[in-house]
C-alpha cells in the first residue's frame, strides 16, 4: 500500500503540491488526471525519489521512504514522463545497468528480456543507442527497463505517449493483469478515456491540490452520470460551453 | 556497497566520460553494419592503457637524462608541475563526470546507494586521470635507481608514494570543483564559470608542457656541465629525502601526507558524497524561470513583439544554441590554444616588435589574415551556426518573416562570437610586446577582414552540408572531410601562412625603394581585392536565394 499523507512541494514562493493525501491499495490501477503543471508529475516524482517532499511523509507498505530509500526504491519500476535518459548507452547497456540495480539473477533477466523484447518489438533494435531511437522506441526502451525485474509497484507517468496503438494496448493489459495479481499500478495520463477504461482508481489534480479522490464509477453516480470529460472540466478546468466560445472568439481573432 | 553495482556504473560513466571516441566508435560500426565483439567500456579502458605505456615510455625518456638524486629542486618542481597539470585536468573531468554529465538525476529513482554512484565515478575518475600522474611515477622510479637503491625497494616504494600523491590530488580535487559548484556566482553564471575552468585547464596545461619540455631539454643540452638547481618546494621534497636519506623527517614529511588525504578524505565523504545527491534531488525538477520572472512578463502581458525585441530574442537564442561544452572547448582551442602554440614561440624569441621598421607595413595586414586563417576553421561556431538549429530551422522557414534576414543576423552573431577572441588576444600582444599602432591598426584590419571572408566561407559550407538531424557535435565538425585531413589542412594553412609572411618579408628586405612600395601595394591590394570578390560572388550565389 502506497500513502501520502499531507504531502507538499515549494519551488521558492510556487508551491507544487499542496497537503496531498492519497491512498493507493495493493489490486489497484490508480490514475493521476490533471491539467499541465496540476502536480501528477510532481506526486510521482516524489513517490519514486527523484525530489524531497518540502513537508509531510510517503509511506510504502508500511514502511517510511525518507527511512527506507534503497528497500523501497528495489520495490518500484518506473517509467519517466520524459524518456531522454541515459541517451548515449545502447538499449541493451541500459537493461543491463537496470538489471544490477535491481539485483536481478541472469537467468531471469535473459528470460524476462526476450518476453519484453518481443512484446514491444524491440527485438532488432536492441543494440541501437537511445540518443538515436523515436519518442515511441524510447518509451518501449524505458517501460522494458522499468518491468524487468517484475516489480510490485509500476509508477509509470503518461506511459502511453508515442506508443504505437498495439503497444499501448498490450501496455493496458499488462497493467490491468499486474493489477489483478495483487500489485499496484499508478500511472499519471491526460487522456481521460484511458483512464476510465482501465482506472479502479482516480485522482484530479489541480494546481497541486486534489479536487477528487475516489472511483469513476462513484464520481458519476455524484454528478448524474455525466461523461467523465464534462465532469472533469466541471472540475478542472472551464466548462464546456465556456471552452466553445473561448474557442470560437480565438479563431476569430486569428482570422482578424 | 556492492561490487556488481559499483563495476556496472563504472561502465556507465567510463561511456559518459568519453562521449566522443564512443560515436565515433559507434559510427564505425554502424557503417560496417555489424557490432563490435569488443564492449564499449572495454575498448575505452584499452585506449586508456595504451594512452599510458606512451606516456610511460615518454616520460621516462624525457626524464633519464637528469640526476634526480642531484638536483631535489628539479624534482620537486616537477612533480608541483605534474600535480598542476592533473589539477587542472581534474578540474575538467570532475565537472564532466560529477556535474555536467546531468545523469545524476536518472539514478535517484534507481535503486543504488549514493556512495554506489560516487564510488564508480571516483573510479573512473582515476583511471582517467592516470595518463596524466604516470609522469610522477616515472620520476620517483627513475629517482630510487638515480639514488642507487635496489629496484625491489625502489618499485613498492615509489608506487606506495605516486598513490599517496595520487589520492591527495584526487581529493582536493573532488573537494575543489564541489566547492565551485556551491558559490553563488557558478549557480547564476553556470556556463561562464565551466568556460572559465575549461580556458584556465586548457591553457595551463599548454603552459605546464612548455615548462616541463623546456627544463628537460635544457637539462639535455647541458650535459657534462653542472647546471644550476632550482628551488627546492616544501611538502612535496619528502619525497625526495625518503629515498635518498629516510630519516625521522622525512617519514613525519610522509605520515603528513598521510594526514592530509584522511582530513580530505573524511570531509569528502562526510560532506561532498551526501550533498551531491541531496542537491540533485532538490534540484532536478526546478521550475525553468523563477517566479520574479513570471511575475515580470506576466505584467508585459501579450503585446506584440517590436523588431528590435524579435532580434534581441534572436541574439538571445543564437546565443542559448551554442552553450554546449564540447563547442566551448573547441573554440577556446582553436581561438587561443593554437595560436598561442603556434606564434608564441616565434613571438618570445623572434624580433622585437617595437623596433621593427615602418617598412615592414605590408607584413603586418597580411599576419592579420594568416591569423585569421590560423584562428578560423570548420571547427568553429560559424561553421555549425545553422545546423545547431536542428528542427528549429525548418519550422523558421514556415514562419512568416525573411529567412535572409533571419541568417544574416546569425551570420553576423557567429561572425562577431568568432572574432571577439582572437581579437583580444591580439589587442593584447600588441600592447604587450609594445608594437607601434600603425602596425597593431593594420594587424587587426587583416584580422577583421579575414575572419569576415572566412565566416562566409564556413558558413555558406554549414548550409551546404546540413544537418539538422546531429546526435553529437562531432558529427557536424566532421563533415566533408574526416578529421585527420582537418587537422592535416590547419597544419598545411599554418605552415604556408607563415612561410608567405617570411617570404613577404625577405623580398621586402631585397628589393629597392620603388620595388618595395609597389610591393607593399599590391601585398595588402591582392588579398583585399581578392576577398571583395569572394564576397560579392556569395552576394550572388548565397544570399540571392533568401530574396523573397
Amino acid at each position: 500500500m502506497i500513502e501520502l499523507k499531507n504531502v507538499s512541494k515549494n519551488y521558492g514562493q510556487k508551491q507544487a503540491l499542496k497537503n496531498v493525501s492519497l491512498t493507493i491499495r495493493p489490486g489497484e490501477i490508480f490514475g493521476l488526471i490533471g491539467h499541465n503543471g496540476a502536480g501528477k508529475s510532481t506526486t510521482i516524482k516524489a513517490l519514486v525519489s527523484i525530489i524531497d517532499p518540502s513537508a509531510g511523509e510517503i509511506w510504502v507498505d508500511g514502511e517510511k521512504l525518507a527511512d527506507n530509500r534503497l528497500a523501497i526504491k528495489n520495490k518500484i519500476g518506473y517509467v519517466p514522463d520524459s524518456p531522454n535518459m541515459f541517451l548515449r548507452l545502447t538499449a541493451i547497456e541500459y537493461w543491463n545497468l537496470m538489471a544490477t540495480a535491481y539485483s536481478i539473477s541472469s537467468e531471469n533477466y535473459q528470460s524476462k528480456l526476450t518476453t519484453l523484447l518481443e512484446l514491444f518489438d524491440m527485438t532488432e533494435n536492441q543494440y541501437g543507442v537511445i540518443s538515436s531511437f523515436s519518442h515511441g522506441m524510447r518509451q518501449k526502451t524505458f517501460i522494458i527497463g522499468a518491468l524487468l525485474s517484475n516489480p510490485d509497484i509500476w509508477v509509470l507517468d503518461e506511459p502511453m505517449t508515442g506508443l504505437d496503438p498495439q503497444a499501448s494496448f498490450d501496455l493496458k493489459e499488462m497493467m490491468k493483469q499486474h493489477a489483478a495479481a495483487g500489485n499496484i499500478v499508478l500511472f499519471s495520463t491526460h487522456v481521460l478515456d484511458t483512464a476510465q477504461q482501465i482506472c479502479d482508481h482516480i485522482a484530479i489534480l489541480k494546481k497541486g491540490e486534489v479536487l477528487y479522490d475516489g472511483t469513476i464509477e462513484d464520481l458519476q453516480v455524484q454528478n448524474e452520470n455525466q461523461s467523465l470529460e464534462t465532469i472533469y472540466l466541471k472540475m478542472a478546468g472551464r466548462q464546456p460551453e465556456e471552452s466553445q466560445s473561448v474557442t470560437s472568439s480565438a479563431e476569430t481573432e486569428g482570422r482578424g | 556497497m556492492r561490487m556488481k553495482q559499483i563495476v556496472e556504473l563504472a561502465k556507465v560513466n567510463m561511456i559518459y566520460a568519453n562521449p566522443q571516441m564512443i560515436e565515433k566508435r559507434r559510427n564505425k560500426e554502424t557503417k560496417k553494419g555489424k557490432a563490435s565483439k569488443v564492449s564499449a567500456y572495454m575498448y575505452l579502458l584499452g585506449q586508456n592503457v595504451l594512452l599510458f605505456v606512451m606516456f610511460l615510455f615518454l616520460f621516462g625518456f624525457m626524464f633519464s637524462s637528469i640526476d634526480l638524486a642531484q638536483y631535489p629542486g628539479m624534482f620537486t618542481t616537477f612533480i608541483a608541475t605534474i600535480i598542476l597539470m592533473a589539477l587542472l585536468q581534474g578540474f575538467y573531468l570532475i565537472f564532466n563526470l560529477f556535474y555536467d554529465s546531468k545523469d545524476l538525476a536518472h539514478y535517484l529513482p534507481l535503486p543504488f546507494k549514493a556512495s554506489e554512484i560516487f564510488i564508480a565515478k571516483v573510479s573512473v575518475l582515476i583511471f582517467m586521470l592516470l595518463p596524466y600522474l604516470v609522469p610522477v611515477l616515472i620520476l620517483l622510479v627513475l629517482l630510487g635507481i638515480d639514488a642507487g637503491k635496489p629496484l625491489l625497494l625502489v618499485l613498492p616504494g615509489s608506487i606506495g608514494s605516486f598513490l599517496l600523491i595520487m589520492a591527495v590530488v584526487l581529493a582536493f580535487s573532488i573537494l575543489l570543483v564541489h566547492l565551485i559548484t556551491k558559490f553563488p556566482l557558478f549557480e547564476n553564471h553556470k556556463q561562464g564559470v565551466i568556460t572559465a575552468l575549461y580556458s584556465l585547464s586548457s591553457i595551463g596545461m599548454v603552459v605546464s608542457v612548455y615548462f616541463l619540455s623546456n627544463r628537460a631539454t635544457a637539462s639535455m643540452d647541458t650535459v657534462g656541465e653542472v647546471i644550476p638547481d632550482m628551488s627546492v618546494i616544501p611538502f612535496l621534497d619528502v619525497f625526495h629525502r625518503i629515498f635518498l636519506e629516510p630519516d625521522n623527517a622525512a617519514w613525519f614529511g610522509i605520515l603528513g601526507w598521510i594526514l592530509v588525504l584522511a582530513i580530505l578524505s573524511l570531509i569528502v565523504f562526510k560532506v561532498v558524497v551526501p550533498s551531491f545527491y541531496q542537491a540533485e534531488q532538490t534540484t532536478s525538477v526546478k521550475p525553468s524561470s523563477s517566479s520574479k520572472k513570471q511575475a515580470k512578463n506576466k505584467n508585459r502581458g501579450v503585446a506584440a513583439q517590436s523588431t528590435s525585441s524579435i532580434n534581441q530574442t534572436l541574439v538571445k537564442y543564437n546565443f542559448g544554441i551554442i552553450q554546449d561544452g564540447t563547442l566551448m572547448m573547441q573554440f577556446l582551442s582553436s581561438k587561443l590554444l593554437l595560436p598561442l602554440v603556434v606564434i608564441g614561440p616565434t613571438l618570445f624569441s623572434g624580433p622585437e616588435l617595437a623596433m621593427v621598421p615602418t617598412l615592414f607595413w605590408p607584413v603586418f595586414l597580411f599576419s592579420g589574415l594568416i591569423y585569421a586563417f590560423l584562428t578560423l576553421n570548420a571547427v568553429s561556431i560559424v561553421g555549425v551556426i545553422i545546423s545547431l538549429d536542428r528542427e528549429n530551422f525548418l519550422y523558421l522557414k514556415s514562419l512568416p518573416f525573411s529567412m535572409e534576414q533571419y541568417l544574416r543576423q546569425k551570420f553576423l552573431f557567429a561572425f562577431s562570437i568568432e572574432l571577439i577572441l582572437p581579437a583580444i588576444l591580439a589587442i593584447s600582444l600588441i600592447v604587450f610586446f609594445q608594437v607601434p599602432l600603425l602596425f597593431g591598426v593594420l594587424f587587426l584590419m587583416g584580422l577583421v577582414v579575414g575572419t569576415f571572408v572566412l565566416s562566409h566561407y564556413y558558413f555558406v559550407r554549414d548550409y551546404r552540408l546540413l544537418d539538422l538531424e546531429w546526435q553529437n557535435l562531432t558529427e557536424l565538425f566532421t563533415r566533408g572531410a574526416g578529421t585527420w585531413i582537418q587537422v592535416i589542412s590547419i597544419f598545411i594553412t599554418v605552415f604556408f601562412g607563415v612561410l608567405a609572411v617570411v617570404a613577404v618579408s625577405l623580398i621586402l628586405l631585397a628589393l629597392p625603394p620603388l620595388g618595395q612600395l609597389v610591393f607593399s601595394i599590391a601585398v595588402v591590394l591582392i588579398p583585399l581585392i581578392v576577398s571583395a570578390v569572394v564576397l560579392f560572388r556569395y552576394k550572388k550565389t548565397f544570399w540571392k536565394q533568401f530574396k523573397e
